[in-house]
């Protein structure tokens, strides 16, 4: 079982299962393990300390405290067994009947949930104790329904979920019965939480029947259990305090191991379904190491500005030079250097996992936690970025450099209307009053052509429309009248035809206001749409930097022209579609030579040796040694077209 | 013609109204068939309804009215046990390849769950296993393994065996490649061709991306608002669309085209400029006025405008716009945006009146945007 394998491998829970286990299995065989009887009396040896014959001392009628722990401990865990059973029988089954049948089922047994929780539990219990004679097992097991209903809601909610999994949808397409359904799918689903609630109710439990012991309201002296044996040392606190120590401490860490393997079960579970999510702004509260390197030769030499870059009158905005993202050993951004000019559009292009949003988690100073940044040159309108503090550095973040990102609705803030958080951007970056700052909020609003301002100021981001979500980020990160606007792939959550409004306003915005963009997509259709420049990335350097027109008429890397072949729009229908076999590989696997090479046809020898450099090409630079070859294959399929 | 594989007639599909809300109706008379060995895309937007068709074929979602018959069969209100002989027929491959295997089930399990209602024997069920997981491009030993030591596309091969495993005559891809990088997705479309060869299945292809549908479909159908739009063979559709609806999804896409991108944005701009009364768009039309005031020179023009109703300012904006607009609309008579095409003629010829018509059809089609 996977869960079991991922638990085993964190110390603590070994830990902790160790314990219980050890405890669990000393008191069955209490019998066996026991140094002595649990009643025998030595009177000579009363009330004394830790001792070579009685390990953990003796009580006030000199009976051995570890025996009367380990016969204690039967009482106390049979009883918590019990409340268990219970509730994980009640819990569970009803869970899964309201979950997985839903409707009106669901409701009643829910009412019923409430009615069962709004009964305090405590007084209900000694009522039964007195009803039913002391009985231990009544209480435990009513203790044990009482508790159920937050079961039963747990198990509900992760089996309605689980229900609209596409696995379900899949496995009723199959044909598997409901009880196949359950069996397959749900109950894998449901195991995990479950198993937390029982581990942390089973502390609970515990505690349950041992302050029953305490108040003498379950077995009766002399017979031990965990809660009269702290009494007793209660009631002797006066002649010897440590006996308060291995009684009460038992409890306490039986509760503590249970507690504890409970949150570790419960981190991994979790850890399945929140695995793989990276969204910048969740990591925005980790400054990151920044390093400053020393600039290669290859990326200082001017012979690698291409013609582009040295275009007459281009003022240069961004500029950066050998940017580096590294967590731990792994290095993700591969000395990354481009320019960004002003009111110009940069496209970054390249396939997920290729290190294009890294790069601009590191230009934004914002990477993953523990990463470290190093970079030669890093300078927004000629001031260096490296060198800032992060609180210099968060007052540049929105103000001078802005950023969308690719889910628009996520990344507004669902618990304020949309113009408070433009209008909250507007005071944070222009220091202006309350007034003021919603005057100019709806200005922005208006500006990204939302058809109603006013309306749409006062809606919740769970009232608004994808394009609509998108338009008030836009809105939100004009706020400080940023100089440079990054989008991660900002319309690809998008529908086509409100992905078009997108990118016209973005366009309309960086000509009205001489801003530039940077545009994260690996969409190149998009590309060519907005962007002057492109450049490619695979695994997490930069193989090709060229015009966009350019690029796309010409391709100077074998990757870039793969990928542009690969496209269903340019080819033939019915045709199979050139691809490239193979996948990006993973950042541990990155080879110093040229990353491609593996998957690429233009492949020989010489590419596998050393790093390769990127050369210049006609209008831009490219990383790789066979720029030639290309070139050649481009001039006979020329002909052959021709 | 032989009868078609499917036949999907005047079907709808409306989802219950939760709390307050009226039902909303998903799917509104929609009628669809594939052939034997054919494979039919049906592209919209979201909420356009293509999802809930597809769900409706494979028995996840029932019908308020309409027929599917499969085979000569008719499945429309078939359920549960009746449902389940089916699975063998009809298969299904989702969009998503990460939530669309079961994470706590090996890939063994997951691939032969397609097989639980045959009554094959377990021998043959291995070596059928192994059989399909190298057709998809896969080693056997995949078998043993979980979902999550996979990349995405190498789940959705999974996801394809899975699908396969019974030999299916109908496989409804709901969305199968859109969440793929474009190399792997250009291995699973050459997938899904190569195993319709060999083994002569029919797909529904769902999909939003045009290019995708174009090439894998020999027929297209188009939805919106759950309505269909047209149904035709895909160059038909992709190459002469009849329906203004199909050409602005056409046109809204953008092609990996530098040229054919600043045409359309040239069309674009013109287009606005034209419809930039529309209401709705107030603040996009200020905008309009502004720059075509500072474009043109004329401040008379731009105080006339800013104190006009809207309708007013509309017909100024349009009548001063037009000269502007038709530099733009020259370089899109080269473009394929039929609509703005029949304008610029109308513009060129100097005739008001259909000048007029174009521009009266484009405010319309602007202000249903």
């Amino acid at each position: 079982m996977i869960l079991l394998r991922r638990l085993l491998r964190q110390p603590l829970a070994i830990a902790c299962l160790a314990v219980i286990t050890l405890v669990v299995l000393a008191c069955v065989f209490a019998s066996l393990v026991a140094p002595y009887d649990p009643y025998a009396q030595d009177l000579a040896n009363i009330l004394s300390g830790p001792s070579g014959t009685h390990w953990l001392g003796t009580d006030a009628l000199g009976r051995d405290v570890l025996s009367r722990i380990l016969y204690g401990g039967r009482v106390t865990l049979f009883g918590t067994l019990q409340a268990v059973v219970t509730y994980v029988v009640i819990g569970v089954s009803i869970g899964l009947i309201a979950g997985t049948i839903g409707g009106i089922v669901d409701s009643i047994l829910m009412r019923v949930a409430d009615v069962i929780q709004s009964i305090p539990a405590l007084i209900t219990l000694l009522v039964v104790l007195a009803v039913f004679g002391r009985s231990e097992t009544a209480a435990m097991v009513s203790f044990g329904i009482f508790a159920s209903a937050g079961l039963m809601r747990v198990v509900r909610g992760v089996s309605m979920i689980a229900r609209t999994e596409p696995y379900v949808a899949a496995g009723t397409v199959a044909g598997l019965g409901p009880f196949q359904i359950l069996w397959r799918h749900i109950r894998p689903a449901v195991i995990g939480p479950v198993l937390t609630q029982v581990s942390l109710f089973a502390g609970i439990a515990m505690l349950v029947e041992a302050s029953l012991g305490f108040l003498n309201l379950g077995v009766l002296p002399p017979a031990a259990s965990w809660g009269n044996l702290v009494s007793d040392a209660q009631l002797a606190i006066n002649r010897q305090q440590w006996l308060l120590v291995p009684t009460g401490g038992i409890v306490a860490l039986m509760c503590l191991c249970l507690t504890l393997l409970g949150i570790a079960l419960r981190d991994t579970y979790s850890s399945k379904s929140t695995a793989g999510g990276k969204s910048l702004s969740s990591w925005r509260s980790f400054a990151a190491t920044m390093r400053r390197v020393p600039a290669t030769p290859a990326a200082a030499a001017p012979a690698l500005v291409s013609e582009y870059s040295q275009t007459a009158g281009r003022e240069i905005l961004l500029e950066v030079q050998d940017l580096s993202v590294a967590v731990g050993d792994l290095t993700l951004v591969d000395g990354v250097s481009f320019d960004v000019g002003r009111g110009e559009t940069i496209g970054i292009v390249g396939e997920s996992g290729c290190g294009k949003s890294m790069t601009v988690s590191g230009l934004l100073r914002v990477p993953p936690p523990g990463a470290t940044i190093s970079a030669a040159r890093l300078t927004l309108g000629g001031e260096d970025l490296l060198g800032l503090s992060e609180q210099q550095m968060h007052k540049v973040r929105g103000k001078r450099i802005a950023y969308i990102s690719q889910e628009p609705i996520s990344s507004l803030d669902p618990l304020h209307v949309a113009g408070r958080q433009v209008a909250e951007a507007v005071r944070a970056h222009r220091g202006v009053s309350r007034s003021e700052a919603r005057r100019i909020a709806l200005e922005l609003l208006a500006s990204v052509r939302l058809p109603d301002p006013e309306a749409v100021y006062t809606k919740y981001p769970h009232e608004m429309s994808g394009g609509m979500a998108q338009r008030v980020a836009i809105a939100r990160a004009l706020a400080g009248e940023p100089e440079l606007l990054i989008a991660d792939e900002p319309t690809t959550a998008l529908d086509v035809s409100v992905q078009a409004g997108v990118l016209d306003l973005l366009v309309d915005l960086r000509d009205q206001r001489g801003m530039s963009l940077i545009l994260v997509t690996h969409d190149w259709g998009v590309l060519a749409d907005v962007c002057d420049r492109a450049i490619v990335m695979y695994a997490g350097q930069i193989v090709e930097d060229a015009p966009t027109a350019d690029l796309i008429a010409a391709p100077r890397h074998p990757y870039s022209a793969a990928l542009l072949e690969s496209i269903p729009a340019k080819v033939a229908p019915g045709v199979l579609l050139p691809m490239i076999g193979g996948t990006v590989p993973a950042p541990a696997d990155w080879p110093s030579s040229c990353r491609f090479a593996g998957r690429c046809r233009f492949a020989t020898d010489d590419c596998t040796h050393a790093p390769i450099p990127l050369t210049p090409t006609v209008t831009g630079v490219s990383r790789c040694v066979h720029v030639d070859r290309l070139e050649e294959k481009e001039a006979a399929d020329a002909v052959t077209t021709a | 013609m032989r009868s078609p594989l499917l036949e999907v007639s005047d079907l709808s599909i409306s989802y219950r109204g939760r709390r307050r809300r009226a039902a909303a109706t998903a799917v509104d008379r929609v009628s669809l068939d594939i052939g034997v060995g054919e494979t039919v895309g049906l592209v919209g937007e979201s909420g356009s309804g293509k999802s809930s068709l597809g769900n409706a074929v494979l028995g996840l979602v029932p019908a308020a009215s309409g027929r599917i018959v499969f085979a000569g069969r008719d499945i429309t209100h078939l359920r549960g046990g009746a449902r389940r002989p089916l699975a063998t027929e009809i298969q299904a491959v989702f969009q998503d390849p990460y939530s669309s295997l079961n994470p706590y089930r090996t890939v063994g399990q997951s691939v032969l769950e397609t097989l639980t209602a045959t009554t094959m024997p377990a021998v043959e069920r291995d070596l059928r296993l192994g059989e399909m997981l190298t057709r998809v491009g896969l080693d056997r030993s995949a078998a043993e393994r979980y979902p999550s030591q996979f990349s995405g596309g190498q789940r959705q091969r999974i996801a394809i065996a899975r699908a396969l495993m019974p030999s299916p005559k109908l496989v409804v891809c709901d969305e199968s490649v859109s969440a793929l990088d474009l190399s792997v997705q250009a291995q699973v479309l050459n997938l899904f061709v190569e195993l319709q060869r060999d083994l002569g299945v029919s797909y529904l292809f769902i999909t939003h991306d045009l290019s995708v549908v174009r090439h894998v479909s020999s027929r297209v159908a188009v939805l919106r608002h759950g309505q269909l739009m047209e149904f035709d063979r895909t160059e038909q559709v992709i190459g002469n669309p009849s329906t203004a609806y199909t050409r602005k999804l056409l046109a809204a896409a953008p092609v990996p085209d530098v040229e054919v991108q600043r045409l359309r944005r040239a069309a674009n701009r013109a287009w606005r400029a034209l419809t930039a009364g529309a209401d709705g768009d107030r603040a996009g039309w200020q905008q309009d006025i502004e720059r075509l005031a500072v474009r043109t020179g004329n401040a008379v023009l731009a105080d006339r405008l800013a104190s006009a109703p809207p309708a007013e300012a509309h017909r100024l904006l349009f009548d001063a716009a037009a000269p502007e607009a038709t530099g733009d609309i020259e370089l899109i008579v080269t473009g394929d945006t039929a609509a703005v095409q029949t304008l610029a003629a109308a513009l060129k010829a100097g005739d008001p009146a259909a000048a007029r018509a174009a521009h009266d059809f484009l405010w319309t089609e602007g202000a249903s945007r």
